[in-house]
C-alpha cells in the first residue's frame, strides 16, 4: 500500500468493496482499510474462508456475498486487512496494523463502516450467554462453531428469523422465539405497501419462508413480548419476559440472542465532527450527507449502511454514487448510466426499507422505558439508575452525563451505550433527542499502547502495507 | 422573566464553587450555564490540587494557593457528607518531572522565585535523578530530575464537578442549562441578563464563565485578558496503582485509569481537538518518565483549554458595581477558597482591599483597549 492515494476507504464490506472497484476502474489510486482478516464486512464476514458446503448452510445470500468478496479480492485494489483506524487528522489516516502504527494520506475519505446492532439495554443483557443475534451470527461465520444449545431468540425483524433458521440448519433447534414486534399485524402493514412488496417479491418470500421453516420445525413463537430480562449468576440461566397483555413467564436458557434491528455505525463520523441528525423514526443518529453521500466534512463521503440503514443489497449502490461523484470531482467523466441505475436501485431499496421499518417496530427498545437496573454503559458498569441521577443533577446531554456518571467513558467510547444514553436522557429530561445529541468521540478510536503511539512507523517503511 | 439576588454566569467548577458558597450563605442564586457542547475546562481538567510553581509572576498568588489547599479537606468532607460523592482528595505531595537538564534549571529558578514570595515558609526541594528515583522508583533513568513539594495533591475533577452540581441542586439553587448570556443590561436594581430565550434580573452578577468571561466583560465595557492555552491529555486503561505521589505529568485516578499529560499550546484558539504530533510526543515523554508504561494501552485522548491570564494567576475584581469577575486556570485547586472566601466577598458586595492585587488593574491600561 502506498503512502498517498486519491481515496481511502474505511471498510471492505459490500459498500467499501463496490466503491473501491468503481474508483479503481476510473484509474484512481484507492486504498481500503479493514479491521478484519478478509473482505465481506459483517454481513459476509470470512466469506472466503468457507468451503462451498459450509457457506451454503449460512444461506444463499451468504454464498452470493462470497462471490462478491472473491471478485473484490481478484480486482487488484490494495487493501490493508487487520487495520484499525486510530486517528484521522486532515488528510492523514493513522492506523494500527500488526502492532505497528502506520499512516496513509488520502485526498478523499470514504466511510463504509456499516451498521451495528441496535443496543437495547435490559436487565441482565451484559451477562455471559446473552448476545446480539447479529454478533452471534458473525461468530458463526468466522469460527464456524455453534456453542452448546439451549438457545432462546428474542427480538424482531428478518435477521432474528434468519439466525433461528441457521441454527436449525446447523442442528441446534432454538427453544423459543420471543417476538418483540410492536406491530401486531405486519400483514396489514404489508397491505399498505403492496406495490413495494411486489417489487421486492424475493425478499418477501425469503421472510415468509424463514417463519414457515421455524413453525415446521416446531419452534415455539411467542408474540407480543414487550419486556425481557436475563437472569443468572455468572452466566445466563433463565429468560423472563412480559407480554403485551401483562402476562409474564420464563424459560431456562443457555443462550439468549437478542436483536431489534441495526443502526448506522457512526463512531468515525462523530470523531470527525461530521454533522449528524437524529432520525426520530428509527431513533438513532444518522449522518447528514448530500445526494452523493458527501458529509458536512468536505471530501469525506459516507456510504452503505453507515449512512442510513438500507441493507447489504443496497450498499453497493450508494457506494457507486459516491465513487462516481469523486471521479467527477477529480476530473474524470462519471458513468451516467451507472449513476441512474444506482439511483433507481436505491429508490427501490428505500421503499422496501420503509415497509420493513413499518412492519417491524422494536417493541422493547421503543416501547419500554429502560429499567433502572439495566447496565447502560457496559465498559464502565453504569446502570440506568446512575445515568438518571446524572440527569437529575442537571445533565442535559451525553457530554455532561459522561462527566457526571462515566457513561460512555470506557473502552468503546459510547459505541454501545451512546444510542441508549441519548434516548434515556431525552426521556428523562423531556428534551427532544435531537437536542440531546450524541457523544463526542475521541482519538484513538481503538486502544493502542504508549509504545505503539510513540513509535509510529516512518512513511518509508510502509511500502508493502 | 426569572429573578434572583445573584446570577452566576458559568456552569463549571469555578462558577459552581461560588454558587454553592452563596447558597450556603442563604442567597437566592441562579446559575446560567451553556449547552452540553460548551467549551468546558472543568470536563478536561487533570485534577491536581496544586501549589507548586504558582505565583512566580504574582506574589500574592502563592499564599492564596497555599491557603486554598489547606482548607480543601473540609470541602472534600462536606461534599462526601452532603452529596454522597467521594471526590478522592489525596494530599501526599507532588512532583514536577524534568526530562532534560535545561528544563530542570528553569524549574529550579521558578521554584526559587515562588518561595521568595512567602519569605521562606514554602517548603520544596529540587531532586536529581537519584533522589527522584529514591522517591518514585518507577521513574526512568533518562529523566534529569524534578521538583518536589509536600503541599500538592489531587482530587477527581469530574467527581468534584458532579458533586458541586449535586450540592447546588440540593441546596435549592436554580440552575438554567442551555442559557448562555447574549447581552447584559444595567437596570435600576442591578442587571438584566438576556439569554436569547429568557431574561433574568439580578441585583448582582458573577462572571465565572472561564474563557467566556472575555465576551461577558466586553458586554460591560471591560477587557478581560483571558486566552485559551490548549493542553492534551492521554488516559490509559486501568492499571494497578504504583505511586502515591502526584506528578504534573501523570496521576492515578480513583477509577483506576492513569492520566498522562500534557502540552501547552498557545496558538490553538478555541479548538479542543487533539493532534497526532502532540499525543505522540506526550507518549514518547511518558515512556521516558515511566518506562513501565510502554505496553499500557491508551484508551482516549482529549484536548482542553486552560483559561490563562498574562501572569497565569486568577483575577478577582468588581468590574462594575455589583458585577464580580472570578476567573482562573486552577478551578480545582482553588475550589474550597472560592466557595468559602470568594462567595463571601460577593455576598458582602465588596472585595477586601488587601486582595486588590488580584484585580484587573495589575495588567495596566493596554489590556482595557486590546481585545
Amino acid at each position: 500500500m502506498t503512502g498517498m492515494v486519491d481515496v481511502a476507504i474505511i471498510g471492505a464490506g459490500p459498500a467499501g468493496m463496490a466503491a473501491a472497484q468503481a474508483l479503481h476502474v476510473h484509474g484512481l489510486r484507492v486504498s481500503v482499510l479493514d479491521e478484519r482478516a478478509g473482505p465481506g464486512g459483517n454481513v459476509h464476514a470470512a466469506a472466503l474462508d468457507h468451503p462451498p458446503e459450509g457457506a451454503a448452510l449460512l444461506g444463499r445470500d451468504y454464498v452470493r456475498g462470497a462471490q462478491a468478496a472473491r471478485a473484490f479480492a481478484q480486482s487488484g485494489v490494495p487493501v490493508a486487512y487487520g487495520a484499525s483506524v486510530s486517528r484521522i487528522e486532515g488528510e492523514t489516516i493513522h492506523y494500527l496494523q500488526h502492532g505497528r502504527l502506520r499512516q496513509i494520506t488520502a485526498g478523499r475519505l470514504m466511510l463504509a463502516t456499516g451498521a451495528i446492532e441496535r443496543p437495547v439495554p435490559f436487565p441482565g443483557w451484559h451477562l455471559p450467554g446473552v448476545m446480539g443475534a447479529g454478533a452471534f451470527q458473525l461468530m458463526l461465520k468466522q469460527s464456524r462453531v455453534v456453542p452448546a444449545g439451549g438457545y432462546v431468540l428474542c427480538g424482531t425483524g428478518p435477521l432474528v428469523l434468519l439466525v433461528a433458521c441457521q441454527l436449525l440448519a446447523l442442528g441446534s433447534r432454538p427453544l423459543a422465539l420471543l417476538e418483540t414486534n410492536a406491530v401486531a399485524s405486519p400483514v396489514r402493514v404489508g397491505a399498505a405497501h403492496l406495490s413495494t412488496l411486489a417489487r421486492n417479491a424475493g425478499a418477501v418470500a425469503k421472510g415468509l419462508s424463514y417463519m414457515a421453516r421455524l413453525r415446521l420445525a416446531g419452534v415455539p413463537v411467542i408474540s407480543g413480548v414487550t419486556g425481557v430480562e436475563a437472569k443468572g449468576g455468572e452466566t445466563l440461566q433463565s429468560v423472563h419476559y412480559r407480554r403485551r397483555d401483562g402476562a409474564t413467564a420464563s424459560l431456562d436458557a443457555g443462550m439468549l440472542l437478542f436483536h431489534e434491528g441495526v443502526i448506522p455505525g457512526t463512531q468515525l463520523g462523530l470523531a470527525l465532527d461530521c454533522r449528524h441528525r437524529w432520525d426520530s423514526d428509527q431513533q438513532c443518529l444518522v449522518p447528514v450527507t448530500d445526494e452523493w453521500g458527501e458529509s458536512s466534512r468536505a471530501g469525506t463521503f459516507i456510504v452503505g449502511d453507515a449512512a442510513g440503514i438500507l441493507g447489504a443489497d443496497a450498499a453497493p449502490h450508494s457506494a457507486m454514487l459516491a465513487a462516481q461523484r469523486i471521479a467527477q470531482q477529480l476530473g474524470h467523466r462519471p458513468d451516467a448510466r451507472a449513476v441512474a441505475a444506482a439511483r433507481r436501485a436505491l429508490e427501490q431499496a428505500s421503499g422496501f426499507r420503509r415497509f420493513l421499518d413499518a412492519a417491524y417496530r422494536p417493541g422493547v427498545a421503543f416501547g419500554t422505558p429502560i429499567a433502572d437496573e439495566a447496565m447502560i454503559c457496559r465498559c464502565e458498569q453504569v446502570t440506568a439508575a446512575t445515568l438518571r441521577a446524572a440527569v437529575r443533577d442537571g445533565a442535559r446531554g451525553p457530554a455532561q452525563a459522561k462527566a457526571f456518571s462515566r457513561c460512555g467513558m470506557g473502552l468503546c467510547q459510547g459505541r454501545i451505550c451512546g444510542n441508549a444514553a441519548t434516548r434515556l436522557i431525552a426521556a428523562d429530561s423531556g428534551l427532544d433527542a435531537a437536542a440531546v445529541g450524541g457523544h463526542h468521540v475521541r482519538f484513538p478510536l481503538k486502544p493502542l499502547s504508549l509504545a505503539e503511539l510513540a513509535d509510529e512507523a516512518p512513511q518509508t517503511e510502509q511500502a508493502d502495507g | 422573566m426569572d429573578e434572583a439576588e445573584i446570577a452566576v454566569i458559568g456552569g463549571g467548577i469555578v462558577a459552581l464553587s461560588v454558587a454553592v458558597g452563596l447558597r450556603r450563605l442563604g442567597r437566592r442564586v441562579v446559575v446560567l450555564d451553556e449547552g452540553d457542547s460548551a467549551i468546558r475546562a472543568s470536563r478536561g481538567n487533570f485534577g491536581l490540587v496544586w501549589v507548586q510553581g504558582k505565583g512566580d509572576l504574582l506574589p500574592i498568588y502563592t499564599p492564596w494557593a497555599m491557603g486554598a489547599v489547606e482548607i480543601w479537606p473540609e470541602l472534600a468532607e462536606w461534599l462526601q457528607e452532603f452529596t454522597g460523592i467521594d471526590v478522592s482528595l489525596e494530599q501526599l505531595g507532588g512532583l514536577y518531572l524534568c526530562r532534560s537538564e535545561a528544563d530542570l534549571a528553569l524549574r529550579a529558578a521558578k521554584m526559587a522565585s515562588v518561595a521568595a514570595n512567602v519569605q521562606g515558609s514554602y517548603r520544596y526541594s529540587m531532586l536529581d535523578n537519584k533522589a527522584l528515583r529514591a522517591l518514585v522508583p518507577q521513574v526512568g533513568p533518562e529523566v534529569a530530575g524534578g521538583s518536589y513539594s509536600p503541599y500538592d495533591g489531587q482530587a477527581d475533577p469530574l467527581r468534584l464537578f458532579h458533586a458541586l452540581h449535586r450540592a447546588y441542586r440540593r441546596l435549592g439553587g436554580h440552575y438554567l442549562p442551555g442559557a448562555g448570556v447574549a447581552s447584559i443590561a444595567t437596570t435600576a436594581r442591578g442587571y438584566s441578563l438576556d439569554t436569547g430565550q429568557t431574561r433574568i434580573a439580578a441585583e448582582r452578577i458573577v462572571l465565572a464563565a472561564g474563557l467566556g468571561n472575555a465576551a461577558l466583560g466586553r458586554m460591560l465595557g471591560v477587557e478581560v485578558p483571558v486566552k485559551p492555552v490548549r493542553g492534551q491529555i492521554l488516559v490509559t486503561e486501568r492499571v494497578p496503582k504504583v505511586f502515591d505521589l502526584v506528578m504534573e505529568q501523570a496521576r492515578h485516578t480513583p477509577d483506576g485509569t492513569m492520566l498522562i499529560g500534557g502540552s501547552w499550546e498557545e496558538g490553538a484558539g478555541h479548538d479542543t481537538a487533539t493532534s497526532h504530533d502532540v499525543t505522540r510526543r506526550i507518549a514518547s515523554d511518558a515512556q521516558a518518565f515511566f518506562p513501565f508504561l510502554k505496553g499500557v494501552n491508551i484508551l482516549r485522548s482529549w484536548g482542553a483549554l486552560r483559561i490563562i491570564t498574562p501572569d497565569a494567576s486568577p483575577i478577582y475584581d468588581e468590574v462594575a458595581p455589583g458585577a464580580f469577575l472570578v476567573t482562573c486556570h486552577s478551578g480545582v485547586s482553588l475550589a474550597a477558597v472560592h466557595m468559602q472566601t470568594v462567595a463571601g466577598w460577593v455576598d458582602k458586595g465588596a472585595i477586601p482591599a488587601e486582595m486588590a492585587d488580584f484585580g484587573l488593574r495589575r495588567f495596566g491600561n493596554h489590556h482595557e483597549a486590546a481585545p
